[in-house]
């Protein structure tokens, strides 16, 4: 096995190994297991806030109410009305990520720091809660004498805690790890950083939030349940505003949206205040220096600090191809669309008004018109980026006027944008995998256990993505970060991506904007054949020579009405177009550039 | 209903306000919403506090003082954990944390320099905080002014933005391109604006002193509620933030009279998410559309 | 204090940590020095926990101070059967929270004997966890459950707890004073939970009254108007007043000068806050009351015990206690090491149950706060007789020297 692949696993087995052998080494009254069953509660917690502040781009500033519902829960459960400590743990993380969903729900629609100000709000709520509520949480002093889980008849020590909660932290990460390599975590990535693109791909940006909230409460609320029984005693004062941010810095300090991240940043994080005791009372101001650093310095933490200096001191090997090349496609069945009367206002500017356009199935229609015309903003309204003001867009037989992007796509319509819009951070590979998001059939759950069906399918998926890869001409940069690949090419993996997605109904934003020669011919004959098997495709462009060779059908547009439509040859011939939009090019260059 | 209880709330909701106006200030033209507001107003009254009572400086200069100091601060703010931030993305929200942990410092340096426990400042002369005998209100003459300078210093932003510079904020806030064309620097509008938020925050310390005490737990709490005014009366009106800024605080105060003073934050939240799922863009605001 | 417009609600010279190192420094010095053989002993070591750090540090850190003059004392007259105390500070940020991680730190390091910590809510946290670990200790806890010897058998409570506060306060407003419209403010601590459920009760079964308002705060909040404007507007003539600590005192009666309300406030020694006097007109503190120990209050016919005065002249030599000399000497740290002392003494040996042992059948042991007795079952140390109601105007008496103070009427 090459050193490359080995080391990570090198490096799970000692990590494991190191924690199983701990107990061997301490007494099982010790401090030290003490705080090293903390550890793995902390970093049970902050793998969850990973994933949401990490993969899903949320900065959850009040992680410690999670934590705290989960305390409580089992404290006050053990303790006041005898329950089993598993039975109180399973309805602490309920509770978390139910009272905690409530509380966010609202932020989901709004810009991202609203969602951290949400959760901030809420934990300095719920901290001030668990205090006035006495009757319920015993005011300041706490819940005291948490009791120890136990499992037939044996009661859990130290030592055999200190293993459940190895064993807990070692499923989290699994579970995470294998969540964040499927298409949620790329979703989870895509939400982040490039919203258009997961809305191309069909995946609702609500949704994926919500899904990445609800694991990371849920994560949350059994870290607390451990919480309480380790501790013994659950006081308001554990769930302070610190303790959250203690949790965002773990984070930040490891590596945010790093799988190992959460654990280093833990690590080192115990580690440091223990042996700087003295440094106590400065804790706060350090943990405030810290954040900005990292932030400023090293947005990746530590984990990324040593992911790039390995990457220094053993390069990439380039990716040999995976997979032979696929010679036939099967025929796509292209969707007509057809939009009538539609118009779309921007403040005082009419960008659209009452513009008729029909894309027969399986045509290739192109529409052209100096900037501004309002070309791109037709794409937009057809794709459900934009709410028009009034009008119909039918795509095959259906009214989709008003539905939401996702919906859009789902329905079998992909779309590229004008500056590629891929996720910088994702391989070429998983970026097309991406287009299948809504085709995957695996739900979360056999995902996160890696079920032998969701196995099966994720790699069916993949041959067919690598494919399709193939099928535009970038099959070699499969394995290459999107945001590496030459502008050009982004472009080609945006088509493989919306045809991975099944689309019947390709929009294509200025697929040559930007484009050499050689590209340019490679474009045009990849246009040509996916309009061979079957897809419409609407293609908005300046570039006047392809659209005469690949268009069936030209519709001009100016200041947001139709000037003229029909075939190109007849089209390019119209004086009105000449003058609008060609004329000066025309005269200037003598052939379309 | 209370007379004296909603007198107190909109008192305090005049606060509220002048935070949340504090927030749009910086907001409107540069998109970033500092976490670290609280603790600007939170060191204004410290700074202030320690001006008069220590350095013995009279009530005006300790005033000018303290918004000058705070306002730089906001500028080093600007400049350390915002700048590198935008110049690295311009839609990412890494600002969020960092200007947090601007907070994180700020709040535990303060707690150094000056200690844990509150110091109590007195209004100016001849204002003062004893309550006035008003029939059923037990409101001070102190209280009553900050109530009246609050709406001044709301009319006097909002004209403010009716000037030319004012024109060229809410430019740049809506196209940063279109801004760059017409000549603006949206650079020195950024630090501008932290500058004047910074010292605006300021003010409302200075302003809340007398009131609720100079302590370094005044941040987070006026935070939570000039973030709670911005938000339900629509980030970046700064009506909508006055009318807001009373909403909260009397529902503030009726909620801590009919049920408990510890339940003030809770009813907050709750008025505040209600607002948010039904009306997102808060209720003084019009939606946007999105862009891609 | 100037004043000026902004007044500082409390003194600024709290405890300083250089200032207590060179004291920890002269102690091993003194002893060092002294005695060569002692210094070859074994030292007895003993765990300290007190807040150096947190909201509450400045006002709780100073409260061990009379158990360093205790352990000065004891060292400088040869130590415990020859060995010499060693304390083992930690740092618990008056955090309950930190309680349970800081007990098996320093029963780590074999410590067997706790002082510490403060606070009644921190207290329960720590005895829950010295309990099963079977460490002697003795906390400062008003709360009536820590004195409570079935329930915690190795935890000693050497001051007055919040049955016996309730009883004096309620007493001195009803009968003495008259009142009938008896409201509370207590703090949301286990402290403020018991002292008004005593109260209460007491309230109920003696007098048939039933508070007029009942305001619970949270320690932690920034601003306390509201709930001294709620007590006002139920028409309270009577507070008790169930606060321990300075700046909350500090701020109700900052609110109540703002309200021109000034009820009769009976309550706990935290009360008697020397910066008070600069918050209230002179005539609203005659109103104050809080309770206190016979022998460290005088009356028109009775003066302070000498051991008293003699700790007063001690106390008044370290500045970290100044503002803070009653709640010093109301700490129960100085008399729990002479009673550790003792018990140690007469069992010969240092061991938990040896000393639980001493400790159990102490009898009358004069100490400075008054008689102390314990049996197997009763760990509240400190009789009736010796708690009553002090003036806390007395304070500005000179006879006060920081630590004493006049009795209240018909104690």
């Amino acid at each position: 096995m090459p050193l490359r692949a080995a080391l990570p696993l090198v490096f799970q087995a000692a990590a494991i190994a190191i924690a199983l052998l701990l107990p061997a080494f301490v007494g099982a009254n010790s401090y030290a297991l003490f705080v090293a069953t903390q550890l793995g509660i902390y970093v049970i917690a902050a793998i969850g806030l990973n994933l949401l502040a990490g993969y899903a781009g949320q900065v959850s500033l009040g992680h410690a109410a999670f934590v705290a519902i989960g305390a409580y829960s089992v404290a006050l459960l053990t303790v006041d009305h005898h329950w089993s400590f598993w039975a109180a743990a399973a309805l602490g993380m309920v509770l978390a990520a139910g009272l905690g969903m409530l509380a966010v729900l609202p932020a989901f629609r709004l810009n991202t720091w609203y969602f951290a100000f949400i959760t901030l709000a809420f934990a300095l709520v719920f901290e001030k809660m668990i205090v006035e509520w006495r009757w319920l949480t015993k005011g300041f002093a706490g819940v005291v004498g948490v009791p120890p889980p136990s499992a037939f008849g044996f009661e859990f020590g130290p030592r055999p805690l200190y293993f459940t909660v190895v064993l807990v932290t070692v499923i989290a990460f699994i579970l995470v790890r294998n969540v964040v390599h499927s298409r949620f975590g790329c979703a989870f990535v895509a939400v982040r950083d490039v919203e258009p693109a997961a809305l191309a791909v069909g995946a609702s940006p609500q949704l994926a939030k919500l899904t990445a909230f609800v694991i990371s409460a849920a994560l949350a609320g059994i870290a607390g349940a451990f919480f309480a029984v380790q501790k013994t005693v659950v006081t308001p004062d554990d769930f302070t505003a610190d303790f959250s941010i203690f949790f965002l810095l773990t984070v930040v300090l490891g590596g945010l949206g790093t799988l190992w991240g959460p654990i280093i940043g833990a690590l080192v994080f115990f580690l440091i205040p223990e042996l700087l005791a003295g440094l106590q009372s400065w804790r706060m101001l350090i943990y405030g220096g810290l954040l900005l650093g990292l932030m400023l310095f090293a947005p990746h933490g530590l984990f990324g600090a040593l992911r790039q200096g390995w990457r220094r001191f053993a390069p990439q090997a380039a990716t040999p191809v995976l997979a032979a090349e696929r010679a036939e496609h099967p025929p796509i069945a292209g969707l007509p669309l057809q939009v009538s009367g539609l118009r779309k206002r921007f403040g005082g500017v009419l960008a659209l008004d009452a513009v008729d356009f029909h894309a027969p199935a399986g045509s290739c229609c192109a529409i052209v018109g100096p900037n501004g015309s309002g070309k791109t903003t037709l794409l937009n309204l057809a794709s459900g980026y934009y709410v028009p003001d009034a009008g119909s867009v039918k795509i095959g037989r259906v009214e989709m006027l008003g539905s939401s992007a996702p919906r859009i796509a789902t329905r079998g319509v992909g779309r590229t944008f004008q500056t590629p819009r891929l996720v910088a951070d994702l391989s070429a590979l998983d970026n097309v995998m991406l287009g299948a998001y809504t085709r995957e059939r695996a739900n979360l759950l056999s995902i996160a256990l890696r079920l032998p069906s969701a196995r099966a399918e994720a790699h069916r998926l993949r041959e067919e993505a690598l494919g399709f890869l193939h099928f535009v001409g970038v099959a070699d940069r499969a394995e290459t970060e999107a945001g590496e690949i030459p502008h050009g090419q982004q472009r080609l993996v945006e088509i493989a991506r919306a045809m991975m997605g099944g689309a019947r109904l390709i929009l294509l934003d200025e697929p040559a904007a930007g484009l050499s020669m050689s590209e340019l011919e490679r474009l045009e004959r990849l246009i040509a054949r996916i309009c061979e098997l079957g897809a419409t495709i609407v293609i908005v462009e300046h570039h006047l020579d392809l659209v005469a060779n690949i268009a069936s059908h030209v519709t001009v547009l100016d200041r947001g009405t139709v000037l003229a439509a029909g075939k190109p040859a007849e089209v390019f011939k119209d004086e009105r177009v000449m003058r609008a939009y060609m004329g000066e090019r025309a005269l200037k260059t003598g052939a379309p550039a | 209903m209370d007379f004296d209880v909603v007198a107190h709330g909109i008192v305090a909701g005049s606060l509220y306000a002048l935070v949340a106006v504090s927030f749009n200030i910086l907001y409107r033209p540069t998109n970033v919403f500092n976490f670290a507001q609280g603790e600007l107003v939170m060191l204004g009254a410290m700074i202030f506090a320690s001006a008069t009572s220590l350095a013995g400086m009279p009530w005006f200069a300790a005033f000018v003082a303290t918004l000058v100091a705070v306002g730089l601060i906001g500028l080093v703010e600007e400049r350390i954990a915002v700048a590198p931030i935008l110049a690295r993305s311009q839609t990412g929200t890494g600002w969020v944390i960092t200007t947090l942990a601007v907070s994180l410092i700020i709040s535990n340096l303060v707690g150094r320099f000056w200690g844990p426990d509150p110091i109590l400042v007195k209004p100016p002369e001849p204002l003062s905080m004893e309550a006035l005998d008003l029939g059923p209100s037990r409101i001070s003459s102190y209280e009553i002014m900050l109530v009246i300078v609050t709406i001044v210093l709301v009319a006097i932003v909002e004209s403010a933005y009716r000037t030319l510079k004012g024109k060229a904020v809410m430019a740049v806030a809506e196209d940063r391109e279109a801004a760059l064309l017409r000549g603006i620097d949206p650079g020195s509008l950024r630090r501008w604006s932290f500058f004047l938020g910074a010292a605006f925050a300021a003010m409302t310390g200075v302003l809340a002193a007398p009131i609720l005490y100079a302590s370094t737990s005044l941040g987070p709490d006026l935070l939570l509620k000039g973030f709670a005014a911005a938000a339900v009366g629509s980030i970046g009106n700064n009506r909508g933030a006055l009318i807001a800024g009373y909403l909260i605080g009397v529902t503030e105060a009726l909620g801590a009279s009919l049920l408990s003073p510890g339940y003030q934050e809770a009813v907050i939240f709750i008025v505040v998410l209600t607002v948010l799922l039904l009306r997102p863009q808060g209720l003084f605001g019009s939606s946007t559309a999105r862009t891609v | 204090m100037r004043l000026t417009p902004a007044v500082p609600l409390l003194r600024r010279d709290v405890i300083d940590r250089r200032a207590f190192l060179r004291l920890a420094a002269q102690a091993g010095v003194a002893f060092g020095l002294g005695s060569p053989a002692f210094a070859q002993q074994q030292p007895f070591k003993l765990g300290w926990i007190r807040p150096t750090t947190g909201r509450l540090a400045s006002s709780f850190a100073p409260l061990y101070i009379g158990g360093l003059i205790a352990v000065d004392e004891i060292n400088a007259a040869g130590g415990i059967l020859g060995r010499p105390i060693m304390r083992v500070e930690e740092d618990d940020e008056a955090s309950p929270a930190k309680e349970p991680g800081i007990v098996r730190k320093l029963r780590e390091q074999e410590i067997a004997c706790f002082v510490g910590p403060t606070g009644s809510s921190q207290s329960l946290a720590s005895i829950a966890a010295t309990t099963s670990a079977r460490t002697i200790q003795s906390t400062y806890a008003a709360a009536a459950e820590a004195g409570d010897g079935k329930k915690y058998p190795y935890h000693y409570q050497i001051m007055f707890n919040t049955d016996q506060q309730a009883e004096v306060c309620v007493d001195y407003m009803v009968q003495e004073l008259g009142l009938k419209k008896i409201g509370i403010l207590q703090e949301n601590t286990a402290f403020g939970e018991q002292a008004a459920a005593a109260t209460k009760a007491l309230l109920q079964k003696k007098f048939g009254l039933t508070p007029v308002s009942e305001q619970v705060y949270p320690i932690a909040a920034p601003d306390l108007s509201a709930y001294v404007a709620n007590l006002q507007k139920a028409g309270a003539d009577g507070v008790m007043g169930w606060i321990a600590n300075v700046p909350n005192a500090a701020m109700i009666f900052n609110a109540m000068k703002t309200l021109k309300w000034f009820p009769a406030v009976a309550g706990h020694s935290g009360l008697m806050l020397p910066a008070l006097f600069d918050l209230v007109p002179a005539e609203a503190v005659k109103n104050v009351f809080a309770t206190y120990y016979r022998n460290f209050s005088w009356t028109d016919t009775e003066q302070p015990g000498e051991r008293q005065v003699a700790f007063a002249k001690k106390l008044a030599q370290y500045p970290e206690a100044k503002g803070f000399e009653v709640n010093v000497a109301a700490a129960p740290y100085y008399d729990f090491l002479y009673c550790l002392k003792t018990a140690i003494e007469t069992e010969k040996s240092f061991e938990p149950e040896a000393i639980k042992r001493g400790l159990d059948n102490l009898k009358n042991v004069r100490g400075l706060l008054g008689d102390i007795s314990f049996t197997t079952e009763n760990h509240s140390g400190i009789g009736e007789k010796d708690v009553v109601l002090v003036s806390v105007a007395s304070g500005q008496d000179p006879r006060a020297m920081g630590c004493l103070r006049a009795r209240a009427a018909g104690q």
